[in-house]
């Protein structure tokens, strides 16, 4: 039976059922996003592919001289040369000759590839170790010239498309994010990827692990994508459509409405005012938080453009990642958190010996010492904080700030000495809180994994729901990491997710949390949060949370604080 | 159209042909209207090239063999021999 005739065969509102990454409700035109696998074997190129071949190796190009120019400004005047070198590789004409051959029978990304490993092999032949070096980045100018024409369906997504696609990757997303895409149907894909971390930071609903029928739909057609049920709907009903249509309506008609506040600041009814901060990794959500009205950041990861990486970045890497990020970030809170590898995160460069966080950066001082240079570099603009992940010793604080220091010497910095803050993130973490406390600047209490930790779940695990952090076990662990702030005069700040859930946001606020850095999507309806309580009352309520029997106690405790 | 112009060059000693002197070269090849060749030890390359010039593989020392044709062919010629002989190891990679 070829494949066709399932999908023809589907009644009208035939439901796939997969899982959620991202929620929401959209409806729109479906696009098919070309699969790499099946671009590559098909063979025979045409008139057409050498020169989206050249022209992809062209955009690398400007790539890589706006990288060099970053680097220069940062003051690395070497490295920005080693950059110059590449872009001049990628407008070399043996190059573009070679990819001009390959291109009569090849398609463009197949083209691009091949001829770079022609050419990066003549350089490997030389048997010069400096120049094996440079056929190194050959290789990876054709790599990442191949990744652009791989994405270029994209070209004709239009604004409230949904996105049909077995998988993507996350260089797939940031420039689909551009596009505005309505919704993302993939037929692979897991919750945990960067491509559903991006979808939920920018709100774009998503579903996941759907199966291979829906790579069958075509484009052009509606499709509904329900992020909120965990479905995609194909060939749906004019009932279903216009139904669809009026929740997504409705969602955006409350979604306008919370945006309302952002006129107004993070102010409780009786004027104690809460640090509203946003959880960010890209460009695109530092965008969003600020468009959200984030004061600024409250948790910056650097690690995600390293979890594929086969070696340790660079310092240089490390900067030309972070810069165009904190660029944006100017006279703003800018909360850096050190590379947060291990667990889940394990670049291909370390072994999965259970060392994560500080502690395994700390067993790599000088990797440490150079992002901490780099950090230091490009962040000088902004007010910049330095966070420490899972801390659970305040030795560890003490001997950061100690190469923190060095660091500051080595570039000589001049500004105000940078605050050095702790996530806690453990129950060991709050058993020795008092000391963390004594050691660090602020503490910022990473609830996902405190909540994972304490009721000993899979943080990817469903049970695993935010929500959870309003389990009396957790908010005792959370007081106790509130007082030892408070004895210490340090701010305290949540930065897991269950600072999005306004019935939380009273708790934490009511137990004394000064800060919340949330994903960019939940910033209006915490904001919100925050305008309709009273701080006083809440921190007359709270309290009766750390000895409430169980959770639903607990949130009945969160709901009952008002005005 | 004119004739080749040929002129025969040392590298440095202690200047092999890697990335910044190869790329010092391009840049200055690039100028001219002239189709510049380069010769070491059998090969070539087309010194408009950073790839060629770098699989050429040429080592601190080595005798180059520059070739040029072109309206500027003499120019380019007598150019890129300035640029080898200017190299130095401020050139070298580190």
């Amino acid at each position: 039976m070829p494949p066709e005739m399932t999908w023809v065969d589907g009644h009208e509102d035939r439901a796939l059922r997969g899982i959620s990454a991202s929620g929401g409700v959209a409806i729109g035109p479906v696009i098919v996003m070309p699969d790499a696998a099946t671009d590559q074997g098909r063979g025979g190129g045409n008139d057409e592919s050498g020169e989206q071949a050249i022209a992809a190796l062209r955009q690398v190009g400007l790539e890589l001289r706006a990288s060099a120019e970053s680097l220069r400004r940062l003051g690395w005047e070497a490295e920005a040369e080693i950059l110059d070198t590449n872009r001049m590789m990628s407008e070399d004409p043996a190059l573009l000759e070679t990819v001009r051959g390959m291109a009569i029978d090849r398609p463009a990304a197949a083209a691009v590839l091949e001829a770079s490993e022609r050419l990066a092999r003549e350089l490997a032949a030389t048997g010069d170790d400096l120049l094996a070096a440079r056929a190194a980045d050959v290789r990876q100018l054709g790599r990442r010239a191949a990744d652009r024409l791989r994405g270029r369906g994209l070209d004709d997504v239009t604004a409230g498309s949904m996105l049909v696609a077995r998988e993507l990757g996350p260089a797939d997303v940031a420039e689909l994010i551009d596009r505005k895409i309505g919704g993302i149907a993939l037929a692979q894909g897991a919750v945990t990827s960067h491509a559903a971390i991006m979808s939920r930071a920018l709100g774009v609903p998503m579903v996941v692990s759907l199966g291979e029928t829906v790579l069958q739909a075509r484009d052009g057609e509606q499709m509904v994508v329900d992020g909120d049920e965990g479905v995609a709907v194909v060939h749906p009903s004019a009932g279903t459509v216009a139904a669809s249509r009026q929740l997504a309506r409705q969602q955006q008609a409350q979604g306008a409405r919370l945006a309302e506040s952002r006129r107004h600041p993070p102010v409780t009814l009786d004027g104690q005012r809460v640090q509203l901060l946003c959880n960010v990794g890209t460009l695109h959500e530092i965008e969003a938080g600020l468009a959200g009205g984030a004061d600024g950041v409250g948790l910056l990861r650097t690690e995600l453009p390293f979890l594929e990486a086969t070696a340790w970045p660079s310092e240089a890497e490390l900067a030309l990642a972070l810069e165009p990020l904190v660029r944006r970030l100017a006279g703003r809170p800018a909360t850096v958190r050190i590379l947060d590898f291990g667990e889940d995160k394990l670049p291909p460069f370390l072994p999965a010996d259970g060392a994560r966080g500080i502690a395994l950066m700390l067993g790599h001082p000088d990797m440490l010492r150079g992002q901490l240079r780099a950090i230091l570099r490009c962040a000088s603009a902004t007010r910049l904080r330095l966070l420490a992940p899972m801390v659970e010793h305040a030795e560890q604080i003490t001997t950061l700030k100690s190469l923190v220091a060095g660091s500051m010497r080595d570039i000589g910095w001049t500004s105000q000495p940078v605050p050095v803050g702790a996530m806690v993130e453990t129950p060991r973490a709050v058993s020795g809180i008092g000391e963390i406390a004594s050691a660090a600047d602020f503490l910022s209490i990473g609830t996902n994994d405190l909540v994972a930790s304490t009721l000993t779940l899979d943080r990817s695990q469903p049970e695993a729901a935010p929500l959870r952090a309003a389990e009396p076990a957790v908010l005792r662990l959370v007081a106790r990491v509130a007082d030892a702030a408070r004895e210490a005069s340090i701010p305290l700040g949540v930065c897991g997710e269950a600072a999005a859930e306004p019935q939380l946001v009273r708790l934490l606020v009511g137990l004394g949390v000064t800060e919340l850095s949330v994903a960019p999507p939940r910033l209006d309806a915490v904001r919100l949060a925050i305008r309709s309580m009273s701080a006083e009352h809440a921190s007359g309520r709270a309290p009766d949370t750390l000895v409430a029997s169980c959770l639903d106690d607990a949130l009945a405790i969160a709901d009952d604080i008002r005005g | 159209m004119t004739s080749v112009v040929e002129r025969t060059v040392f590298l440095p000693a202690g200047v092999p042909l890697h990335a910044r002197p190869a790329g010092v070269l391009v840049q200055a090849a690039s100028r001219y209207d002239a189709t510049i060749t380069i010769v070491a030890a059998g090969k070539q390359a087309n010194a408009k090239s950073i790839l060629e010039l770098l699989a050429l593989g040429a080592t601190g020392g080595s005798s180059l063999v520059i070739s040029a044709t072109g309206t500027e062919a003499l120019s380019a010629a007598e150019g890129v021999v300035d640029v080898i002989t200017a190299l130095s190891a401020t050139h070298k990679e580190t």
